[in-house]
């Protein structure tokens, strides 16, 4: 990945995160206000994709841990570049 | 380390002390001040990996915090561990927590977390934010490690109340990730400050701050402004390299490493620092890693393994000096632990160096140190690391008569959670701790299947280590199980003796066996043998008011009640409530006002016995289930005796939702109990269906002093019906009854059955033979003033009593009993319902069509006493779909519970009945 600085645990940053199944719109609250996505594949199998900016890594672990507490299951976790930002 | 409240709540101290802040603080008033403004608001989070000084920053600020006016801020601790997962040992301590500050806080919350059932979330969250409301000056509360506890539990109750937050509490928490809360919504509202690693991370200028003040000569500008670089900030990690720096020739390695992109820096670090230790407290850092907190004398158990040169007090002392991670937890009595980071490491090598059998005897040891200690639940989480069941269970056998006296039925079932189900199977003692809990879940059959296989374990395989205390505890639960099977003789035969020679320690279970012995000696005709027994075990322990002398009170006014003397029996239950409420024990209040509620009742007293009866409810999660039950239909009684028709099942409505949450499946004496308000409310033909119900199903054949008795309600029935050989059929079950009431020398019974006797005599014919019995009854009646049990049989009997007037010993027991009647039932004979108009609102056919078939499917099954659960799996179907259909099927029927609709179904002859 092309960063311009190398990325530091407290550092702002969008993160697009997919787990298997679906998760309801009404449990963004408490995953940091991420906005969440549900599409089903071809095969039938529901994604869920949250994705938003926090506000560092411990912001992430707190949504990693309660997706872990849901049950869903991790597929990947993605770094995105802001626009406009150092 | 131990502390004993009034409301006997064992906490572990350490948990509740605000860590000391270690030297070499630098004083960083940027983030006190965003702690300040943090105040204003409910919730402040600290968030950042362990080493980032959270714990540190708030300590020192909490010394010095002020409200405006200088007034210092009150504020508590509770380092949060993994047994905080589970929500009732959470509110356990969050009260002790709060307890630090105010003394006598929340006592209802606390009733209710050691409550012998478990209350729903919303209504612990409610009285508890009610609680905190009404404490007398804002305070903060510290949650530290709020990342340790896993699961739901705790964040439930943390989620409710933050959406009504009490606003005395401020409460700030610390956590190395952001934990479940509705974190984006408390920022909107301006409620949540938060203080983060990018906050927290030492400038350049503090890390120079900090070098000069511990090492004894300030570093290079230039190393610092790496290592700051490279450690982006990171305090643990700054301090550990103040080890490298110290030493000789360290600072030029330390720089070099720094330089090496490819080493994991802080893996480095911490081998670095305890390499440079002496070999001593390298073994003592390992070995003790293994603990999460600790004395000299335990680290001295783990360390001196083989050799005894080591001194746990001079090692301390060198890692204070040191200060080397360690975190001093109560100064006075000395117990300390890691920081969490570096006891994480410490872990992590002592693995590696040292191997799992290695590990096993250090947990091992430990246990058996926190078992001698008296802290049962340390000892049984190390023994069960050190993977020794047989450790675990010991330590719970030690601790039973204790948890017993305390009746803490929520740390007897998270320590019989924590071993396998086949462990406990193989276990005489673990298998009788099942049946305790049981016992205080008033599940009497569970109860008596656990004692049995108890016994056969004992004889079979493994005999206990104290047979002779097993032997007397397992001979107590059977005299409880005889008695209610209503073998008396043997219910003394098995609790009397075995109470005598239980040692003093097993209180809980001497008070149950004196309650057994005093109320089956009664029953088994020895009524002067149990007055001087339970008078001669109150007096010898008068002096100490507890469950035990209160359970004695218990068992003398219920053996007063039985024998029809209800003004001894109300006097006893008066003093046993007023005790049972002074010495805040409200499994013998609820008892206490229930007795009361049941005499009062009898007597006719309805306001005083509606009293009494609402009394027990609110207590409905810490008194006994089985009177919280009784009470619900009293209360149904009553409502019907005065006319309010709805409230009155209303009640038994209330109380079949208590038993679908409890039992699954609504109980038997709830369903009789609305047939009973039915013939109260002269509604024979809606009564009618349940005297189908073959009676060899009825399990509890007890004369106790419950509110329904079923054998009665079913004779009551076929009496008021009296179609066929419904009379003669009532005869034969009053005869059973009255044979078991004479045998049990329960009078109270009695009376009923002679009264009701007389009614059904009547049916036949036999006028002589109704007033004989009546008579009897009568007379038995005299001295407790019984009323409603003859008013409650209607004007029949009205009429019948004025025929046995005039016989002399009797005249005015009746004429006071006379009085009671209703004028109207006399005046004005209720008109025969056959004879009326149908006030029915729906054309019957044309409702069963707006059924559909599965809804009439549904209906079907909803008639026959199985749960909801057991109706979706038959038609296979969700329990959300039979839900559904069991809604659609009251709204078409205008109804609102499962027993109107089928009262109303089998009325329409949609189904059967029974």
């Amino acid at each position: 990945m092309d960063l311009p600085i190398p990325p530091s645990i407290d550092d702002l940053a969008a993160y697009q995160i997919t787990v298997l199944g679906s998760l309801s719109l009404r449990w963004s609250e408490r995953l940091e206000g991420m906005t969440i996505l549900t599409t089903s594949l071809n095969d039938g199998v529901t994604l869920s994709i949250l994705s938003g900016i926090l506000t560092d890594q411990a912001a992430l672990i707190g949504v990693l841990n309660t997706l872990y507490e849901f049950h869903l299951p991790l597929l990947t976790v993605i770094r995105l570049p802001i626009a406009g930002m150092k | 380390m131990i502390t004993l409240t009034k409301s006997d709540m064992i906490v572990l101290q350490t948990k509740l002390n605000r860590p000391n802040v270690t030297k070499g603080l630098v004083v960083r008033p940027r983030l006190l001040k965003l702690l300040d403004s943090g105040y204003e608001g409910a919730v402040t989070l600290v968030v950042a990996p362990a080493g980032f000084g959270k714990t540190t920053l708030v300590s020192s600020w909490l010394q010095t915090a002020r409200e405006d006016d200088g007034r210092p801020i009150p504020s508590t601790w509770l380092s949060l561990d993994e047994g905080d997962s589970d929500s009732e040992v959470f509110l356990r301590y969050f009260i002790a927590a709060i307890r630090v500050i105010f003394p006598d806080a929340c006592p209802q919350t606390l009733k209710l977390v050691t409550a012998r059932q478990h209350p729903p979330n919303h209504v612990l969250v409610d009285v508890l934010s009610n609680e905190i409301e009404q404490l007398p000056s804002r305070f903060i509360v510290v949650f530290d490690d709020l990342h340790t506890p896993h699961g739901t539990g705790l964040f439930s109750h943390l989620n409710s109340w933050l959406s009504h937050w009490p606003r005395q509490m401020h409460l700030i928490l610390l956590s190395r990730f952001n934990p479940p809360l509705p974190l984006s919504s408390l920022r909107a509202k301006g409620l949540l400050t938060e203080i983060r690693s990018r906050e927290l991370r030492f400038t350049q200028e503090e890390a120079m701050e900090y070098y000069s003040y511990i090492l004894k000569s300030p570093p290079e500008k230039n190393a610092v402004a790496l290592l700051q670089k490279r450690m982006e900030g990171w305090i643990a990690g700054l301090k550990m390299a103040s080890f490298s720096m110290s030493a000789d020739e360290g600072t030029d390695e330390l720089t070099s490493v720094l330089l090496d992109s490819d080493v994991f820096i802080s893996d480095y670090l911490v081998d670095e620092v305890i390499k440079s230790q002496p070999t001593n407290i390298q073994q003592f850092l390992l070995k003790t890693s293994i603990l999460d907190q600790f004395t000299p004398s335990l680290a001295e158990e783990l360390i001196n393994q083989g050799n005894a040169d080591c001194d746990a007090h001079q090692c301390i002392d060198y890692l204070e000096m040191a200060d080397l991670f360690l975190i001093s937890l109560d100064k006075h009595r000395g117990w300390y632990r890691y920081h969490d980071m570096f006891r994480d490491v410490l872990r992590q090598r002592l693995a590696a160096a040292m191997g799992a059998e290695v590990i096993r005897e250090l947990h091992s040891r430990a246990a058996e140190w926190f078992a001698v200690q008296n802290l049962p639940d340390l000892g049984i989480h190390h023994a069960l690391e050190a993977g020794d069941l047989s450790l675990a269970v010991g330590i719970m056998e030690q601790s039973l008569a204790e948890i017993l006296n305390h009746e803490d039925r929520p740390t007897l079932e998270r320590w019989l959670r924590s071993i396998p189900l086949a462990y406990i199977d193989e276990s005489p003692m673990l298998t009788l701790m099942t049946a305790f809990n049981h016992g205080f879940r008033w599940e009497l059959a569970q109860l008596d299947r656990a004692v049995t296989r108890a016994e056969e374990i004992s004889a079979k395989r493994e005999p206990p280590d104290d047979p002779e205390v097993f032997r007397k505890l397992t001979a107590i639960l059977k005299g409880q199980a005889f008695y209610h099977a209503n073998e008396f003789e043997q219910a003394v035969a098995c609790t009397q003796d075995a109470t005598a020679q239980l040692p003093a320690e097993w209180r809980y279970v001497r008070g149950l066996g004196a309650i057994y012995t005093g109320l089956s000696l009664q029953a088994s005709g020895r009524p002067d043998a149990a007055a001087q027994y339970l008078a001669g075990q109150y007096e010898a322990n008068r002096d100490n008011v507890d469950s035990f002398t209160l359970r004695l009170l218990q068992a003398m006014s219920i053996n007063y009640i039985q024998a029809g003397n209800y003004e001894s029996a109300e006097r006893m239950a008066r003093t046993m409530l007023r005790q049972a409420r002074q010495a805040g024990l409200p499994v013998m209040e609820g008892w206490g006002n229930y007795l009361l509620g049941y005499i009062h009742l009898e007597w006719n007293n309805l306001a005083e016995a509606e009293q009494f009866f609402k009394a027990v409810i609110s207590l409905q999660y810490t008194t006994q289930i089985a009177v919280v039950r009784s009470s619900m239909m009293g209360l149904g009684h009553i409502s019907m005796i005065l006319g309010r028709r709805e409230e009155a099942f209303h009640f038994i409505d209330q109380l079949s939702e208590l038993d679908l949450l409890n039992r699954g499946q609504e109980q038997l004496d709830t369903i009789f109990s609305r047939a009973r308000l039915m013939l109260l409310d002269d509604d024979v033909e809606a009564a009618e269906k349940w005297v189908y119900l073959d009676s060899s199903r009825f399990p509890d054949k007890t004369l106790a002093p419950w509110m329904e008795c079923i054998p009665m309600t079913m004779a009551r029935i076929l009496i008021a019906r009296n179609k066929g050989n419904d009379t003669k059929t009532a005869l034969r079950i009053l005869n059973e009854t009255g044979e078991l009431a004479e045998r049990s020398h329960t009078t109270r019974a009695l009376i009923d059955v002679l009264a009701l006797r007389a009614l059904a005599l009547l049916n036949l014919g036999d006028s002589a033979g109704a007033r004989d019995a009546l008579i009897r009854s009568v007379e038995l009646a005299r001295h407790g003033r019984f009323i409603r049990t003859y008013v409650n049989m209607g004007s029949k009997m009205q009429k019948l009593l004025t025929q046995i007037a005039g016989h002399p010993p009797v005249t005015r027991t009746v004429g006071r009993i006379l009085a009671a009647f209703p004028v109207t039932e006399s005046a004005f004979p209720s008109p025969d319902p056959s004879l009326l108009p149908s006030a029915d609102p729906f054309d019957e056919s044309d409702l069963g069509e707006r059924l559909t078939p599965r809804e009439l499917e549904v209906l079907v099954l909803m008639a026959e006493p199985i749960s909801l659960k057991a109706i979706a799996a038959r038609l296979h179907i969700s329990y959300a779909t039979a839900r559904r259909y069991t809604i659609n099927v009251y709204s078409k029927f205008g109804v609102h519970s499962r027993w109107e609709a089928v009262d109303s179904a089998v009325r329409r002859g949609l189904i059967s009945p029974l």
